[in-house]
């Protein structure tokens, strides 16, 4: 990669670190909505939107785990919404959003 | 080159934007909704030279939006790249579908984008061709002195499911093993295809291998398939293996087809299109070497199926096009 592009690259992750809480507090207000709000399948949406964006994102500026994580969870948040968002289908999906946010806040300490 | 990239993620926009300028492309305009898109596009003096498109976008999605691009005249060639982390294959057919050109996979990879964006150049300088050639048929003098290349593939765009060759070369290569595995393709042939070439020439050669394309799409009646015209009376179409149906049977129905569509068009001096279908070619499982090779296996049987008796030997036509 020549260094011109390596420079660019440190910068777009020097950006992506500074939206990181914005990211974690829109997926943990997602969250909260498909525990108690009343339109768990717009807030499910949002999540999957969410952990996609991340996902087409993260690894290319070197952040492998957040983009696997973040793919992971998209797939489990669309299989929930298949599903119509049974509890059983949010289960899984749930599991797979909170280690996405553990991954991010992760980015934050090293 | 001027380009258009649309993604709902400004930092991955910035991201592209980066990386097509370090592969040399500096005219990139970006934008982070389809509306956004529609809107830069109308506004535009001179088109976009390339669209590049995210698929999942909330409100108007990627594949939409590819459709919508291509209903403006000025954009129905201009090479549509489609962005996307979404490998299943009802996203990549139905981009196809809608008239995109190829697919780039998110996370993006340089080298990879370089590679596909050698491809668009490579459609960009085809094209230019092509509507020259188009221009020269819409003509006043559209007549038999508008000539068109007998061995060039044309992209017969009035017909619901057909796409340029490159494009489906691109399909193919860009499948992946196991989705490969699922689709069949078959070659369709005009064995009269010299005589009519000579008898029309110009737009009327154009309008008969429409009509042909045409009745290759009612007979398959398969919303599914995807088809190309290659060139030399060839015709290639990809449909799921499923699908599988007697060559000759398939053959009578297009021809009746194509008779009841062309004998009350065509003048006494010009030959009726006869087709031949050879085989279905199927992948194997594990399908070693080049995916576009189905494409001219497939036709190379159907050119056998035209003259039983003094079959071609394979792989000697039609010369195979490459994309990247």
């Amino acid at each position: 990669m020549p260094a011109e592009m390596h420079q660019a690259i440190q910068a777009l992750r020097a950006k992506f670190l500074d939206e990181v809480e914005t990211r974690i507090l829109h997926l943990e207000g997602a969250l909260i909505e498909v525990r108690h709000g009343t339109n768990v399948l717009v807030a499910a949406s949002a999540i999957s939107a969410s952990a996609h964006k991340i996902a087409g994102l993260a690894p290319t500026l070197g952040f492998h785990d957040v983009g696997e994580a973040a793919r992971n969870t998209e797939e489990r948040w669309n299989e929930a919404i298949a599903k119509n968002c049974s509890t059983p289908s949010l289960q899984p999906a749930i599991v797979e959003v909170e280690a996405l946010m553990d991954k991010l806040e992760e980015t934050l300490v090293s | 080159m001027k380009l258009l990239v649309v993604d709902d993620e400004p930092l991955f926009l910035e991201l592209m934007s980066k990386y097509l300028g370090s592969l040399g492309y500096a005219d990139v305009r970006t934008c982070t909704t389809a509306q956004a898109a529609l809107d830069a596009i109308a506004s535009e003096t001179s088109p976009f030279d390339c669209c590049l498109l995210d698929i999942k976008m909330p409100g108007m999605d990627g594949i939409e939006l590819c459709g919508r691009i291509r209903a403006h005249p000025e954009y129905a060639v201009t090479p549509i790249v489609m962005i996307t982390a979404m490998t299943e294959k009802s996203y990549v057919d139905e981009a196809f579908r809608a008239g995109a050109n190829d697919y780039v996979n998110k996370p993006i990879d340089r080298v990879e984008l370089e590679a596909r964006m050698g491809m668009v150049e490579n459609l960009v300088a085809e094209r230019v061709n092509s509507s020259m050639l188009l221009r020269q048929l819409g003509d006043a003098s559209r007549g038999p002195q508008a000539k068109v290349d007998f061995a060039a593939p044309i992209l017969l765009e009035e017909v619901d499911g057909v796409i340029a060759l490159s494009s489906m070369e691109n399909y193919l290569l860009r499948l992946g093993k196991l989705h490969l595995y699922s689709n069949a393709t078959v070659g369709i042939h005009i064995k009269n295809v010299e005589r009519i070439f000579a008898e029309t020439g110009g737009a009327e050669f154009m309008d008969i291998l429409g009509e042909v394309a045409q009745a290759i799409s009612d007979v398959l009646h398969d919303c599914e398939s995807l088809l190309s015209y290659a060139g030399k009376g060839d015709f290639c179409c990809i449909r799921s293996r499923t699908r599988n149906a007697d060559p000759e049977e398939l053959a009578l129905q297009i021809n009746d087809r194509i008779a009841r569509g062309l004998n009350a068009l065509l003048g006494d001096d010009v030959s009726l299109p006869l087709v031949s279908i050879g085989k279905a070619q199927m992948p194997r499982l594990v399908h070693f070497g080049d995916a576009t090779d189905l494409i001219y296996r497939a036709i190379d049987d159907a050119r056998a199926a035209s003259n039983p008796t003094s079959a071609p030997a394979r792989g000697t036509m039609p010369a195979k096009r490459h994309a990247s």
